[in-house]
């Protein structure tokens, strides 16, 4: 059971990632990663991570896609000539093969190597919000804190390279 | 629960696999059943509500008692309308954005807990889980504006997912508070932490977790959309917003989880703040404890409805204001006090 | 609650960390200080970051025989390599801020954000240091994604110039792609080895199991997305747009410090992750199926022929260093064809001597850019007679990066020869000295521009009145180039000393 649903989320996962490269609307596109992500938190139930699982559906399905989409939505730059054109159906499979075969070489061997590293068992509460609590803000307290001073620098990034001095017309 | 999966395991024979999809399915079923109930007696409700804050009657007329009938004859009337897809609108995302904001409500529904023991997803995560799947909702509303190619519908759609993104910050960090009392993101295990009269309920619990209630309560309003945080919707200006160019079936959805969410904010208002099951005062024990879930939720819902026919609508700045500025902060202040308060008065382990 | 047994970071481990805490906290003090004068005053965050990274460099003088420490849960190792790489760091840091403060594209009357670009500095500073001391996969991903925020940032910084925000997306759109293509490399690595630190996953390598093939393409993809980072042939397509479009003491940092700091992180992965030991031949020596120096020794005399080459036909004075630098990527990598230890000694003498005759000469260019507002070679004409001190040091920047003794580009060169010569590999040494001999074409027709062509009639000849700071500094740059030629031994001695902490500490 657990094999089956581990190739029929990564099917699904390949699925939407092709389809979000391959999709020459852009909305298209981000539903489409939206589905990849949906999946990906799937294979992280999975491997006995829900809180990991449900983070990627409220952090990236949710929050930062929506953001994605938002942008899109709102931006709605010039459609390009490229963009209109479909690519050819003939082509499709000359894109989606070589990486597709990489993939599936790469994972049936790894698969047939087994994975000796991860069949301990696991140790009581792995994947809780306590444990990951835990790793977070102990073993990888510096990273966490690394993370954190990275994305305060892309905000303020993003607001020194993006503010508009504008008067609003009620101000 | 626990009863309903012995039956089926061994009343009916089947393997354990089986009963879970069984059980899954009769309780998906029922839920559904519930939103439906829940988008008719709401609407109703909506209208008395409405009336009676305006000093009128509202419907009086369809059915006979307090025009009750009046809501059913609204739902025939939209089920029976024409089914219309514009035709530069983008066909597939049109028909799938109502379905994923009614997928949205449900798979919220699940986790929350009836009874004790009656809850159809059980998860040690449930909490987390409720806020993760609401979320879709959001991308099914982008999809809905961005899909109809209305520039009306877009701008709904835009002001939506903003407010939504906004909110659901303050709405989560408010639980926060709660998460740390009890220990547990299992929505059973915060109703049970609960347990024993009106000042066992963690409203009650410290002043942190009064004003966190609060922040709930409004980030809940504008998480659902409604008055005074309507923008997506503001007829005066966008028509209706992101479902403008709904009709029939597919508007029938967005309507249906317009009130399930609804009813699923008031509820996790409940289960969090005001005690879920359990009755206010030890005389009231007598009631079913899902009637006693309801009736608060219910009670939720009205105030929800007060509010949204008595404050005027607030400016689109006035609301991210609120939101970045004001209540997170302010929810933010309430963790930290409210765990050095359970520090202070040794609740912590 | 009972679960994994859990590695709490021990506090008193700062006091090793201590550099890169004071940079991280003058980040933020200085992000404060533009916030109290509402970015009016800038000075108030320049002095802070020059306090901190004063500060934090006499911190780095002081830890530079540190031992090898693994510190704070085991995410980073300060040892005699971190410690060379992050005094350089703070060095170029420090460079960069002075510069900058001098340089109108920065500082200028309508430029924003003064402030702010002080502290990203800073910050950046910081992250290449834990780029150097990385020895977990989440750590080495984690300070190149914080670099290479920072660099998008900076790239953009003249928001209003169509080139500068040009640069800054074409480094984004790279940056996410290689950072991508890395990433998978990492988790393949990390599938197939259960570890992310850098010696748990040379154990699992050793213990057998691991499938060859999947080692193959996860190596292939790690040495793409780093190679991405120092900009090598053929992931060097960002680098002369970025470096054309982004203010040029910008150009100058990135120049030399994601390069470096790339190199370093190559130098400790590869090094303690693949090699096969410390005294067998091959880059990757664990992953069989490809002649490893022989990948690494292609993609290095490709790097330094398309640079040079490229270079020859550049008319922009801060394009033509943009390929030269790509270039000396070329030569870089020679080092790292053996992963000898000679090789990186040579390596880390190099990068040294780069930084200082780079940023030199980038900081010229920021000085005429100045006054002249141009970076072409037809404005440069007559420069010679206009700024006689900065120009008589630009020549000896120039010299040096062609590698013409006495100046100290050529020790480094002869250092990095040497390391491909002792294994046999003439082939590469003679392609390298060949490529000297071409980029002493394009850099030394900045120097017959500057002191050799008449200039046009009527053209401006006055002189040219450099900021006092800039004298001080290109003097501070200038001087050690020419005295690294006279008198490396003190310096390669130094980076020997890091190779070897670094080698039989692990």
């Amino acid at each position: 059971m657990e094999t089956f649903l581990f190739w029929f989320c990564g099917a699904a996962m390949v699925l939407g990632g092709l389809m979000t490269v391959v999709q020459r609307s852009a909305v298209v596109s981000a539903v489409w990663l939206i589905f990849a992500f949906v999946a990906a938190a799937g294979i992280f139930a999975l491997l006995h991570a829900p809180f990991v699982a449900i983070l990627q559906v409220l952090v990236y399905a949710g929050a930062i896609m929506v953001l994605f989409l938002f942008v899109i939505m709102m931006l709605q730059g010039p459609v390009l000539e490229g963009e209109r054109r479909r690519m050819k159906p003939a082509l499709w499979p000359a894109v989606a093969i070589p990486p597709l075969a990489v993939l599936v070489l790469v994972g049936t061997r790894i698969a047939d190597h087994g994975t000796a590293a991860f069949t301990t068992p696991l140790p009581a509460g792995f994947g809780s919000p306590t444990h990951v609590a835990e790793l977070l803000l102990g073993r990888y307290l510096l990273a966490f804190e690394l993370i954190s001073i990275a994305l305060l620098v892309a905000i303020i990034g993003a607001l020194a390279i993006g503010k508009e001095e504008r008067k609003l017309p009620w101000k | 629960m626990e009863a309903m999966y012995a039956f089926f395991m061994d009343k009916a024979g089947m393997g354990q696999a089986g009963a879970h999809v069984t059980v899954a399915a009769i309780m998906a079923t029922l839920m559904f059943i519930v939103m439906a109930l829940c988008a008719l007696v709401f609407t109703w409700m909506e209208r008395k509500v409405a009336a009676f804050l305006q000093s009128r009657w509202g419907p009086m007329r369809t059915g006979r008692w307090q025009g009750w009938a009046q809501a059913v004859a609204d739902m025939l009337k939209i089920l029976g309308k024409e089914d219309i897809i514009p035709a530069e609108a983008d066909k597939a995302l049109f028909i799938f954005a109502p379905l994923l904001v009614l997928l949205g409500s449900l798979l919220a529904w699940a986790a929350i807990p009836w009874a004790p023991g009656f809850v159809a997803a059980d998860l040690d995560l449930g909490l987390f889980y409720i806020f993760a799947v609401s979320s879709m909702v959001i991308i099914g509303i982008l999809m809905a504006g961005w899909a109809s190619n209305n520039k009306w519908a877009l701008y709904g759609a835009a002001r939506g997912a903003a407010q939504m993104v906004s909110y659901e910050i303050p709405l989560a960090l408010a639980a926060i508070p709660v998460v740390m009392y009890t220990g547990s993101l299992n929505t059973q295990d915060i109703v049970i932490a609960q347990q024993g009269g009106i000042w066992n309920w963690f409203i009650f619990r410290n002043p942190f977790l009064f004003v966190s209630f609060f922040l709930y309560f409004v980030a809940s309003i504008a998480e659902t959309n409604r008055g005074p945080f309507d923008m997506p919707e503001t007829e005066s200006e966008l028509v209706a917003g992101y479902h403008t160019e709904y009709t029939g079936m597919r508007f029938a959805f967005f309507f249906l989880s317009e009130y399930a969410n609804l009813f699923l904010v008031s509820m996790i208002a409940v289960l969090l703040f005001l005690g879920g099951w359990w009755a206010p005062i030890p005389g009231l024990d007598f009631l079913p404890a899902a009637l006693t879930f309801v009736i608060k939720g219910v009670l939720m819902v009205f105030l929800n409805m007060w509010v949204r026919w008595t404050l005027p609508r607030v400016r689109v700045d006035q609301l991210m204001h609120l939101c970045w500025k004001v209540m997170i902060p302010a929810a933010l202040i309430c963790t930290v006090g409210a765990g050095l308060w359970m520090m202070a008065s040794g609740a912590a382990g | 609650m009972e679960l994994l047994n859990i590695n709490i970071p021990d506090w008193a481990d700062l006091a090793w960390w201590l550099p890169e805490a004071i940079l991280c906290g003058t980040f933020l003090v200085a992000l404060l200080a533009d916030l109290v004068v509402r970015g009016r005053r800038p000075w108030l965050p320049f002095a802070v970051s020059v306090a901190g990274l004063v500060t934090a460099g006499a911190y780095a003088v002081a830890a530079l025989d540190p031992g090898t420490r693994t510190i704070l849960g085991d995410l980073v190792v300060v040892d005699g390599l971190a410690a060379y790489f992050r005094l350089l760091f703070i060095f170029v840091g420090l460079v960069t801020v002075l510069f900058a403060w001098t340089a109108e594209e920065i500082m200028g009357r309508t430029r924003e954000n003064k402030g702010e670009f002080f502290a990203l500095t800073v910050l950046m500073t910081a992250a290449m240091c834990v780029m150097a001391e990385a020895k977990d996969l989440l750590m080495l991903y984690l300070s190149m994604e914080a670099v290479g925020i920072v660099s998008y940032v900076m790239a953009g910084y003249m928001r209003t110039s169509l080139r500068s925000t040009e640069a800054s997306l074409k480094y984004v759109i790279f940056g996410a792609v290689s950072s991508a293509i890395m990433l998978y490399g990492l988790s393949l690595l990390y599938g197939m080895t259960g570890s992310m630190q850098f010696d748990g996953i040379r154990a699992g390598l050793m213990g057998g199991q691991v499938d060859d093939f999947g080692l193959l393409v996860a190596v292939i993809l790690v040495i793409a997305g780093m190679s991405y980072k120092i900009a090598a042939v053929p992931f060097h397509y960002w680098a002369p747009d970025v470096y054309e479009g982004a203010p040029t003491p910008v150009s100058a940092l990135f120049s030399v410090g994601p390069k470096a700091a790339g190199f370093a992180l190559m130098i400790r992965f590869f090094y303690t992750t693949l090699a096969a030991g410390p005294d067998a031949a091959g880059s990757a020596g664990l992953v069989q199926q490809i002649n490893w120096p022989l990948l690494i020794a292609v993609m290095s005399a490709v790097t330094m022929t398309y640079g040079n080459l490229v270079a020859l036909r550049q008319l922009n004075v801060k394009r033509m260093l943009a390929y030269s630098s790509i270039a000396h990527v070329g030569y870089l990598l020679m080092g790292f064809v053996l992963l000898t230890e000679t090789g990186l000694q040579a390596i880390l003498f190099y990068l040294l001597v780069y930084a200082l005759m780079n940023l030199g000469a980038f900081l010229f260019v920021v000085a005429i850019n100045n006054h002249l507002r141009s970076e072409h070679l037809d404005d440069y004409v007559g420069l010679g007679f206009r700024a006689p001190w900065a120009g008589v040091m630009m020549v000896v920047f120039l010299a040096s990066l062609t590698g013409v003794p006495p100046f100290a580009g050529f020790v480094g060169k002869w250092y990095l020869f040497i390391a491909v010569m002792d294994k046999q590999w003439f082939w590469l040494a003679i392609i390298a000295a060949l490529n000297s001999v071409v980029s002493l074409y394009y850099y030394f027709r900045v120097v017959k521009a500057m002191f050799l062509t008449r200039p046009a009639e009527g053209a401006n000849l006055s002189p040219l009145k450099l900021h006092w700071l800039q004298y001080v500094l290109l003097a501070v740059l200038a001087i050690p180039t020419l005295g690294l030629g006279l008198f490396f031994g003190q310096f390669t001695g130094l980076a020997d000393r890091a190779i070897l902490m670094m080698t039989t500490g692990f």
